[in-house]
């Protein structure tokens, strides 16, 4: 549809882009069945700003009150690996978390090795999980499945090397464009996608952040791991909420 | 089986100004907004007006036609008539009977119930 609206010329795109972006609050199934005739209606003409209004009105209605019924969905069972995998996931910061102190010349640790087993069966289940998600993409979906494919193998030797930012980087990065190319055809409903990126923002960042510091400046900041670790439990619980609210059935040819 | 409007709470009176303007002839959308503004004296909005659209075609009262060039045109049903059959006669009763007060009627009986469509719960 973006395609269609391109071929408009650019004053006529400025003026109702807009209205255009409003039609996006309506949820996916009122979309599917009448957001071509809606954009004809509000195209053929200027909206006031109480039309505006009455849009956004009824994009509130429409998801309070569906009146119509969304595709069934098949729930993918492997959500539940990726659950168990934020079992494992939690379970591994709390051995982290409770590790041996050691002293070396900079100062004193907590040595959380004793966790890169658990850690490893975390990732590997959430790996595959992520796999599932990609294989639900249309084969249009190219950045979201190539970034789906390098988190699945990054996850699987991500705990080796947990503490090389640059590689977390990668993998959230990578679940994160995944997570908006399942929005885009309505496998992942906006809410879950944007969950997914607004959770992940900040630890990618301070993991860029950390990236570029030198190691012994970054560990001079004594930052709470807990807190540069934690939201990423979300990846887990997010992916699994996911799979189990499964992909609209495709209709029988 | 006459089916109300009153159930379409705040979308009602939207829904008796489609069902009105359908009663002539199939129409698609902006001819609806239009003959809507024309028959009430006030525009209706394209999100009210598509709310009312997807609770009447929901209800079978009206059908979705083909589309012709990206415009879909709807028309009423059979069910879509009988209901807006129903809905003006009682309006109709309705206002012989405010009528009727207003010039001091003495034949009309005192507890006149209202019509039920005026009466009845408001639901969505």
């Amino acid at each position: 549809m973006s395609r269609l609206i391109s071929l408009y010329p650019r004053p006529w795109r400025d003026r109702y882009e807009d209205e255009f972006r409003l039609i996006s609050l309506y949820p996916r199934p009122w979309r599917d069945r009448y957001e071509d005739e809606f954009r004809v209606l509000i195209s053929g003409r200027q909206p006031s700003t109480r039309e505006r209004l009455d849009i956004v009105r009824g994009a509130i209605d429409a998801r309070l009150h569906p009146q119509v019924p969304g595709a069934p969905r098949d729930a993918d069972r492997f959500g539940f690996a990726a659950l168990a995998g934020l079992a494992a996931f939690v379970a591994a910061l709390v051995i982290a978390a409770n590790g041996p102190v050691h002293s070396d010349a900079y100062g004193t640790y907590r040595d959380g090795s004793a966790a890169v087993p658990v850690m490893m069966v975390a990732t590997f289940l959430l790996s595959i999980s992520v796999f599932r998600v990609v294989m639900q993409l249309p084969t249009t979906a190219i950045v979201g499945q190539s970034a789906g494919v390098l988190a699945c193998v990054v996850l699987l030797f991500w705990p080796l090397m947990f503490w090389v930012m640059p590689v977390g980087v990668v993998v959230l990065v990578s679940v994160m464009l995944l997570a908006v190319s399942a929005h885009r055809p309505g496998i992942w409903p906006m809410w879950l996608s944007g969950a997914m990126v607004a959770v992940l923002t900040i630890p990618a960042g301070l993991m860029a952040v950390l990236a570029v510091l030198p190691w012994y400046t970054a560990r001079e900041l004594n930052l709470n791991m807990l807190i540069l670790v934690g939201p990423m439990a979300a990846i887990w619980l997010l992916v699994g909420i996911g799979l189990l609210r499964g992909v609209p059935r495709r209709p029988a040819p | 089986m006459t089916q109300g409007l009153q159930e379409l709470g705040r979308f009602a009176e939207p829904s008796l100004y489609i069902l009105v303007s359908l009663s002539e002839r199939p129409k698609h959308g902006y001819a609806i907004m239009a003959d809507v503004e024309t028959i009430s004296g006030s525009p209706m909005g394209p999100g009210t007006l598509y709310g009312a659209l997807a609770r009447l075609e929901r209800r079978g009262l009206i059908e979705a036609l083909e589309p012709e060039d990206r415009r879909r045109p709807y028309r009423l049903t059979g069910l879509g008539e009988t209901t807006l059959a129903a809905q003006l006669e009682q309006l109709s009763a309705f206002a012989r009977v405010g009528l009727s007060r207003l010039q001091g009627g003495l034949d009309e009986p005192a507890d006149q119930p209202l019509p039920a469509a005026l009466a009845g719960p408001v639901r969505r």
